[in-house]
């Protein structure tokens, strides 16, 4: 048992200590709250502060960014650029040996890396996150991004599937509000494209799209560049509204949104696309740049608690976006459901789930789960797995796979999904990466501060 | 996967959508009016979440009866923002980083008064674990050993199974913040188990 499953059986046993009787009667007095810091509180420190519920802290301001002066103009963007010639990736972990570019299989020679720079996992390190570009083969760095200002680091980035053409997404500094309530930092997308062939210092070109993209107060949960790169797919929730799915035309500047409703006084996808946003990193789309694939939503159909009696992941629905309408359950299609069957207990689930570019398959992450007689958790594991659109039956699991602790993300398919790029947590608590053919996992140079890519 | 909260947002809309009286009737809280739009809808998120919120809060204090209070505490400081709140579907998103702020000043209160002992824990027959019962001590005590924010992002990613943005926005860290604290955390558990043994 790996430290993380030590880890995860611990808290779940811990946790179930606690029965499942209906919880202590709800006090909505502030007399009732006061008198239980009273007994809680030891008490040479009676009358010493106020109770915590008293105190009102201040209401941190909304961000105010120039939405509509920005909206219009797409600017180009200087670049501070870096340019390193091709050369080994001395960043790279020991140990692993290269790939050669004809060991690829067909995935593209060029990827953009989110990198942490300095001594990870020093948090200042981690604050300044920049994009590389790299060689898949060797791990070379071809260019480095910095962030263009206000923004402090790259968050997200996706690929189109020229291997020319990326968006990344640029955060302003966090600043976390003292009481807890929704607040995002600003962020915007920027248009990324290079040429490895092309001189020094011109490889690499960065163009801001229009702010008004990203609503403020709002996040960019997940993205999606179509395969030809005009249309870019996000989810966004924002303070206001909810969780919106949004197509952008990067050409014309404008934009589509889909969203729904679970019940009449409920605001519009205010679940997210997921389940309370727990599917991020599943919007993809098919080659022809016409179906969006993503999960969810949850709906009330498929809820469990009380009165429910048996629960099951949302499906994988696909979305046309050509068609009108502007629902996204009556614009969109089940694809895949859930294929374990559903469960009367809880914890099966997936994510990081692509439907491969023809369509036929999903890959995805999937989490099983054993209960004993008793309902407890006995077993967690984590799978990788590929599903036929078709059929609904999983044809594929990638298993047996050593040293792979745990895989994180899909972060490329090929067309049939033959040819998958996956990082991990592996042993030493180190992030890897690889290109996974059928059960044949084969490591790519990788930088353990990378902590996302796309091709 | 959140275990224990199937319905997140989802349940959030059936509470809603339910009518006010159905989620009042025996809780007879004091102050609770009828009619009263706040009360109803944190009754019906604390209907389907209260015992998600304080399992959660036990793993971080270790107390059954202070992680009542915090989830209390919680549900009442949501129900005295509810009308700042620009969107109900966030609420539980809002509670729960609530809950974790208060098992962070009751740890705080705390550790002023006494060393926080390993709750003792429950009997679980040597069939059903799947760690021995001294084993999940052991791996209890190490988390609970751990600084405020290495805990909370363990508990968060290998109890409720969260992703890093969910994560983030919890804790109000930066995705990237909350790896780092994630990546320390699994690295000190990983030394503390080794040393015990």
């Amino acid at each position: 048992m790996t430290l993380e499953d030590k880890l995860r059986t611990a808290l779940r046993e811990t946790a179930g200590e606690i029965p499942d009787d209906p919880p202590p009667p709800l006090r909505l007095s502030p007399l009732a709250v006061s008198r239980q810091h009273d007994r809680q509180r030891p008490a040479k420190q009676h009358g010493a502060k106020q109770p915590r519920t008293q105190r009102h802290g201040p209401r941190w301001p909304a961000w105010t960014a120039p939405l509509a002066a920005a909206a219009a103009i797409v600017g180009v963007v200087a670049v501070l650029l870096t340019v390193v010639h091709d050369r080994p990736n001395v960043e790279g972990p020991s140990g692993q040996g290269s790939t050669t570019a004809s060991g690829l299989a067909g995935v593209p020679p060029y990827y953009v890396a989110l990198t942490i720079r300095g001594n990870y996992p020093d948090p200042a390190a981690v604050d300044s996150t920049a994009a590389e570009v790299r060689a898949t083969a060797t791990g070379a760095v071809l260019a480095r991004i910095a962030v263009p200002r206000p923004y402090v680091h790259f968050s997200g980035v996706t690929a189109a599937a020229d291997d020319r053409t990326f968006i990344l997404v640029a955060e302003e500094k966090n600043n976390p509000p003292e009481q807890p309530q929704a607040y995002y930092p600003a962020s915007r997308f920027f248009l990324l494209r290079i040429t490895p062939g092309a001189p020094a210092g011109r490889r690499v070109s960065l163009r801001a799209l229009p702010a008004g993209f990203i609503p403020a107060n709002s996040e960019v949960r997940d993205l999606a560049l179509s395969p030809d790169g005009t249309s870019l797919a996000t989810d966004i929730i924002s303070g206001v509204g909810g969780s919106q799915l949004y197509v952008f035309d990067l050409a014309a500047g404008t934009r589509r949104s889909w969203s729904f409703k679970t019940c009449q006084q409920c605001s519009p996808s205010s679940g997210g696309l997921g389940l309370a946003g727990l599917n991020v990193d599943a919007l993809s789309w098919t080659a022809d740049g016409r179906h969006l694939a993503f999960v969810g939503p949850f709906t009330a159909k498929g809820a469990v608690g009380p009165g429910a009696s048996s629960y099951a992941p949302p499906p994988v629905r696909l979305l046309d976006v050509s068609a009108p309408g502007t629902n996204l359950l009556a614009s969109s299609k089940v694809a895949l459901r859930w294929p374990s069957g559903a469960s009367k207990r809880l914890g099966p689930t997936w994510r990081g789930v692509v439907i491969t570019p023809d369509g036929r398959s999903v890959v995805f992450l999937e989490q099983l789960v054993t209960f004993g007689p008793t309902g407890k958790i006995e077993k967690v594991r984590e799978l990788l797995a590929k599903a036929s659109v078709a059929t609904g039956k999983v044809t594929d699991v990638y298993k047996n796979l050593k040293p792979v602790g745990q895989f994180q993300q899909v972060m490329y398919t090929n067309t049939t999904g033959s040819a998958l790029v996956v990082n991990y947590f592996g042993l030493g608590y180190g992030w890897h990466a690889g290109i996974l053919r059928g059960n044949q996992f084969t490591p790519i140079p990788w930088n353990p501060h990378t902590v996302t890519a796309a091709w | 996967m959140e275990p224990d909260e199937p319905g997140g947002a989802a349940a959030l809309h059936r509470g809603a959508g339910r009518p006010a009286g159905d989620h009042w009737t025996g809780t007879g809280w004091p102050g609770a009016r009828i009619g009263d739009h706040a009360a109803a809808a944190v009754a019906a998120l604390y209907s389907d979440h209260a015992v998600s919120l304080i399992r959660l809060a036990y793993l971080m204090l270790g107390d059954r009866a202070a992680a009542e209070d915090a989830v209390q505490d919680a549900f009442f400081g949501l129900y005295r923002h509810w009308d700042r709140l620009d969107d109900p579907g966030r609420a539980l998103g809002y509670v729960r980083t609530a809950v974790l702020n208060g098992c962070r000043s009751a740890l705080r209160r705390q550790a002023a008064g006494r060393k926080l002992a390993l709750h003792p824990t429950a009997e679980v027959s040597a069939e059903a674990a799947v760690l021995s019962r001294e084993e999940r001590a052991e791996v209890m005590r190490a988390v609970r050993a751990l600084p405020d924010r290495q805990r909370e992002a363990l508990v968060l990613r290998f109890y409720l199974d969260l992703p890093e943005r969910e994560i983030a926005r919890i804790m109000g860290l930066r995705p990237g913040s909350v790896r780092s604290a994630t990546h320390r955390a699994l690295r000190a558990l990983g030394q503390s188990l080794e040393e015990a043994r």
